[in-house]
C-alpha cells in the first residue's frame, strides 16, 4: 500500500514537472497588443 | 461569490493610492490569481458595498493610458474590450491623484468613452489644504457627467462614499461618452469606422484598430474590415496623437471651471528632499549605505527565523521517521516531501525582508530617484535604470527578481536584465559558500580586524555581481534587437510609507514565490529522493551483501546502518549518474559524490549541503553544519592520500556554484517571462560553460 | 533649435507645436503637450537622464528623447 501511494505522488512530480517543461499549456499567447514596443 | 455581485475594475495612474484603496475595500479579502494565457498577477478581493450587496474588485495594474507599453498595461485594455457577461466589470472606479488631476483625467476620458459606467474617486483629497487646491464637487460631476468622490484612503476616509457610488452608478447603468472623442479629428474615417459594427462603441472598436487587441466576441468579417483600417499606420499615429491632445483641451475646459491652484499656498517636501536624494556625491553615498544596511539586516534579521525553520523540518523528517510505519511512503515522506519543504520556506526570511525594504522604497518614492541616479551607468552596460531593483533582489532569490523586471518598457534591456540577475549571488548560495569557506580558508583576522572568511564571501558577492554586470555588457554588444520604446518614469510625490501596503505587498510576493518556485523545488525534491533510494539492482540484496561483507569487521549498528545507505547511494540511479558524470568533472577536481551533489543541486543548489551529507553518511538526528564539516574535512583522495576538499577543489566548486545556472526554478521562470526555450537554454549552457571553464582554470592553476 | 535637453536647471521652456510628431505616444498621455509648459528641475549627475515638470507631471527622460522635443523660451499659447 504505502508503495502504491508513494510511486503515485513520485509519477504525480514527473507529470508536475513535465507539463512545467516540456509541455508548458497552451494558453500562453503572445499579448495582442503590441505590448513592450513603442 | 455571487451573481448578484457587482463586479468592480480598479483603475488608475501608478502612485495615486490605487492600492490604499483597494486594501481599504477589502481589507484581508484578497486573492491574486492569474490572467489566463499572461502571467500578470490578478488581484481579486470582496468588499462588502452595503448589508446586501457585495462587490467583486479586481485591482488592475497602474498605468497612465488605456493604450499599452507594458505587458502589465495590456491587461487593463483586455479586461476592459471583454464583452464577457461573467468577466466583463459592470462599474469601472478609476482613482486619481487630487494633486495630478488633469493627467489622471486623461485615463478617465479614455475609460468614460467606453461606455462602461464609471466612478471618479478622487485620492488624497486631505493634501488639498496643503497644496492650495480647492474643487467645485458638483460642477464637476455635471461637467463629467459620473459619480465623484473625493476620499482619502490612507485615512481611511471617504470609503462610504465610494461604495455608495458604486451602487448608485450600478443602478443606474447609464454611461455615455465624455467628448465623443473620435468625430472631432476626422468625421467620415471614424463614421466609417463606426459602421463596422454596431455591438462596440466607436471607441473600443479604435482601440481594436490602434492597439491590434481583438476580443474574441469580435466576428471575422468584422476583424476583417477593421484590419483593413489597420493599412495606414502613419495616420492611425497621427489620430492618436490628435486624440490626446484634444483629450487634453476637453479636460483643460473642465478643469478651468472646477479646479483651482493656489501655488502661493503650495507647499512642498519634494525640491529639498530631491536635492539631498538625486545629488551627485550625496545621492550615490546615500545609496551604496542604503544599500550595505538592507543587506546587513537581511542577513542579521533573517539567520534566527531560517535556523529556526531548518531545525524545525529536521525534527519534523526524524518525528516522521520513527513514529510512521516503517515503509517506502514513510521514507518518501521524511527523506523527500518534508525536507523539500523546509527547503522552499527556509528561503521565506530573507525574501520578505528584502521585499519589506523594497516595498517601503518604492512606497516612499525613493526608488524613482535610484533609477534616476542609475539609469545612465546601467545603461553603458545594455541594463535600464529600473535594472537596479531586479539586481537588488537576485540576492534573495533570482525568481522574483525575474519577475521584477516587468517594469522594463524596453524589450533589449528587459532581456539582459533577465539574463544577468541569476549571476548575482542568491540566498541559496550562502549555504554552500558557508561550508567550503570554512573547510578551506583559515579563520584568522589579516590586519587585526577584518575576518579572512568574511573577506572571501563579500568578494564571492563582488564576484556574482560583477559578472553579472560584464555579461549584460558583452550580451550588450553582441545582441541584435531593435527596440522603439522609450525611457520614462514618473518622479512621485516623497510620502510615508503606508504599514498596510507594505504588510499585503510582503505577503503576496512571498505567497506567489512559494507557489511558483515551491511546486518546482518540492517536485524535484520528490524525484530526487526516487533516484537516490531506487536502482537497477535489488537494494535488498546490497543491504545483505553489506552485513555479510562487514560481518568481521566489528561494526557498530549506528555505523552498519550509515554504511549500507551510503553503499544504497551509490548503487542508485543517481549514484550512477555520478558515476556517468566523474570523466567530465575530474579535470575540475570533483570525484562522482560531488558529482551526485552537483545533479541534486539541480532542485535548489543549497541542497548540496544536505546531499554530501547524506552522501557522507552523517547519522540523521546529529545533522549539523559541524558534523558535516568533520565529515568532508577527513574525506580522502584515493588518488593522492590527501584531503578530498582542499583548497583548489573548494575554490574551484565555490567558483562553479558562482557561475553555472544550476536552478530549474528559474530556468521555468525565464521560460516564462521570455516565451521560449531559446533563452532559459542559453543561459543554461552559456552559464554551465562558464562555470566550467572557470572551474577548470582555478583548479588547474591552484593545484 | 531649442529642445528640453538645452534647458538650464531651473529654467522654464515651453513645447513647440511643430514637436508633436517626435512626442512618443506616451510622453504626450502624461502631458507633454505641445504649448504647455516645461521646466527642467534636474539633471542626473551623468547628465543624462534628465527630470522634467510638464502639465503637474514630474518625469525623468533621457536626454536622447528630450532632444527631439522642441521648445520656445517664450510662450505663445496655451493648451
Amino acid at each position: 500500500m504505502q508503495e502504491i501511494i508513494a510511486y503515485i505522488l513520485v509519477a504525480f512530480a514527473v507529470v508536475f514537472l513535465l507539463k512545467k517543461y516540456v509541455f508548458p499549456s497552451k494558453k500562453d499567447k503572445d499579448c495582442g497588443s503590441g505590448c513592450g514596443s513603442c | 461569490m455571487s451573481k448578484n455581485d457587482i463586479k468592480v475594475a480598479l483603475i488608475g495612474n501608478p502612485n495615486t493610492g490605487k492600492t490604499s484603496l483597494f486594501n481599504q475595500l477589502t481589507g484581508l479579502n484578497q486573492k491574486v490569481g492569474n490572467y489566463p494565457g499572461v502571467t500578470v498577477d490578478k488581484k481579486l478581493g470582496v468588499s462588502k458595498l452595503s448589508s446586501t450587496q457585495n462587490a467583486i474588485i479586481t485591482d488592475l495594474p497602474g498605468t497612465y493610458s488605456i493604450n499599452p507599453t507594458s505587458i502589465d498595461e495590456s491587461i487593463v485594455l483586455k479586461t476592459l474590450l471583454k464583452k464577457d457577461i461573467k468577466e466583463s466589470p459592470d462599474v469601472i472606479l478609476v482613482v486619481a491623484d487630487v494633486e495630478n488631476l488633469k493627467r489622471n483625467l486623461l485615463l478617465f476620458s479614455q475609460i468614460k468613452d467606453l461606455e462602461i459606467p464609471t466612478v471618479l474617486a478622487i485620492n488624497m483629497v486631505d493634501q488639498m489644504n496643503r497644496k492650495g487646491i480647492t474643487i467645485d464637487l458638483s460642477l464637476l460631476k455635471k461637467e463629467l457627467n459620473t459619480e465623484v468622490v473625493l476620499i482619502s484612503a490612507r485615512k481611511n476616509e471617504g470609503i462610504k462614499d465610494v461604495k455608495a457610488a458604486i451602487i448608485r452608478c450600478h443602478v443606474a447603468a447609464k454611461a455615455s461618452p465624455l467628448c465623443g472623442i473620435n468625430n472631432q479629428i476626422d468625421p467620415d474615417y471614424f463614421t466609417k469606422l463606426k459602421e463596422i459594427s454596431p455591438n462596440y462603441s466607436l471607441y473600443e472598436l479604435w482601440l481594436m484598430v490602434t492597439q491590434n487587441n481583438y476580443p474574441e466576441t469580435v466576428t471575422k468579417e468584422e476583424k476583417e474590415k477593421l484590419l483593413a483600417f489597420k493599412k495606414d499606420v502613419s495616420k492611425l499615429k497621427k489620430y492618436q496623437h490628435k486624440e490626446t491632445i484634444y483629450r487634453y483641451q476637453e479636460i483643460n475646459k473642465i478643469l478651468k471651471k472646477t479646479y483651482i491652484v493656489d501655488k502661493s499656498k503650495a507647499k512642498d517636501l519634494r525640491g529639498n528632499l530631491d536635492r539631498v536624494f538625486t545629488h551627485k556625491i550625496f545621492g550615490y553615498v546615500f545609496f551604496v549605505f542604503l544599500l550595505l544596511a538592507i543587506f546587513q539586516s537581511i542577513f542579521d534579521w533573517a539567520t534566527l527565523p531560517m535556523d529556526l525553520i531548518d531545525g524545525t523540518f529536521a525534527e519534523i523528517s526524524d518525528f516522521a521517521k520513527s513514529n510512521l510505519p516503517a515503509g517506502v511512503l514513510t521514507d518518501l515522506l521524511s527523506e523527500g516531501i518534508i525536507p523539500g519543504i523546509g527547503g522552499v520556506l527556509i528561503f521565506i526570511p530573507q525574501i520578505a525582508i528584502l521585499f519589506l525594504f523594497i516595498a517601503v522604497l518604492e512606497e516612499t518614492g525613493y526608488m524613482s530617484r535610484v533609477v534616476f541616479l542609475m539609469d545612465k551607468i546601467m545603461r553603458r552596460f545594455g541594463m535600464n535604470g529600473k535594472s537596479v531593483i531586479p539586481l537588488i533582489s537576485g540576492t534573495a532569490c533570482a525568481i522574483p527578481a525575474i519577475m521584477a523586471t516587468r517594469t522594463i518598457a524596453s524589450w533589449k534591456e528587459r532581456l539582459i536584465t533577465i539574463l544577468v540577475t541569476p549571476f548575482t549571488t542568491c540566498s541559496a548560495r550562502l549555504p554552500v559558500y558557508a561550508i567550503l569557506i570554512s573547510l578551506i580558508i583559515p579563520d584568522i583576522k589579516i590586519f587585526g580586524f577584518l575576518n579572512l572568511q568574511g573577506l572571501v564571501l563579500l568578494s564571492l558577492y563582488a564576484l556574482g555581481f560583477a559578472t553579472a554586470i560584464i555579461a549584460a555588457y558583452i550580451l550588450h554588444k553582441t545582441l541584435k534587437i531593435k527596440t522603439k520604446s522609450f525611457f520614462v518614469v514618473e518622479m512621485p510625490n516623497y510620502k510615508l510609507p503606508s504599514v498596510k501596503n507594505v504588510f499585503f505587498e510582503v505577503v503576496e510576493k512571498t505567497k506567489s514565490f512559494v507557489l511558483e518556485a515551491g511546486k518546482i523545488i518540492l517536485a524535484l525534491s520528490v524525484i530526487l529522493w526516487f533516484l537516490a533510494s531506487n536502482g537497477p539492482a535489488s537494494f535488498d540484496n546490497v543491504e545483505k551483501n553489506t552485513i555479510e561483507n562487514t560481518a568481521n569487521q566489528n561494526f557498530s549498528e549506528k555505523e552498519l546502518q550509515q554504511r549500507i545507505a551510503s553503499i544504497k547511494l551509490e548503487n542508485s540511479y543517481i549514484g550512477i549518474l555520478g558515476k556517468t558524470i566523474e570523466p567530465v568533472i575530474r579535470p575540475l577536481g570533483y570525484d562522482w559524490k560531488i558529482g551526485i551533489a552537483l545533479i541534486t543541486s539541480l532542485a535548489a543548489r543549497e541542497v548540496f549541503v544536505g546531499t554530501l551529507s547524506t552522501i557522507y553518511s552523517v547519522a540523521s538526528g546529529d545533522e549539523n553544519t559541524a558534523t558535516i564539516k568533520q565529515k568532508m574535512a577527513s574525506e580522502i583522495n584515493p588518488d593522492t592520500g590527501k584531503k578530498r576538499f582542499n583548497f583548489p577543489v573548494g575554490m574551484s566548486l565555490m567558483v562553479f556554484y558562482a557561475f553555472a545556472m544550476q536552478c530549474m526554478a528559474t530556468l521555468a521562470i525565464v521560460k516564462r517571462e521570455t516565451k521560449t526555450w531559446k533563452w532559459p537554454l542559453i543561459q543554461l549552457f552559456g552559464m554551465g560553460l562558464l562555470a566550467y571553464i572557470a572551474s577548470f582554470i582555478t583548479y588547474q592553476i591552484l593545484s | 533649435m531649442n529642445t528640453i535637453a538645452s534647458l538650464h536647471k531651473g529654467e522654464i521652456g515651453y513645447i513647440s507645436e511643430e514637436s508633436l510628431d517626435f512626442i512618443p505616444l506616451k510622453l504626450l498621455e502624461m502631458g507633454c503637450l505641445p504649448g504647455a509648459e516645461v521646466e527642467l528641475v534636474q539633471i542626473a549627475p551623468l547628465k543624462d537622464p534628465l527630470y522634467i515638470c510638464v502639465n503637474g507631471s514630474h518625469l525623468a527622460i533621457r536626454k536622447e528623447t528630450a532632444l527631439q522635443i522642441q521648445i520656445l523660451k517664450s510662450e505663445i499659447l496655451h493648451v
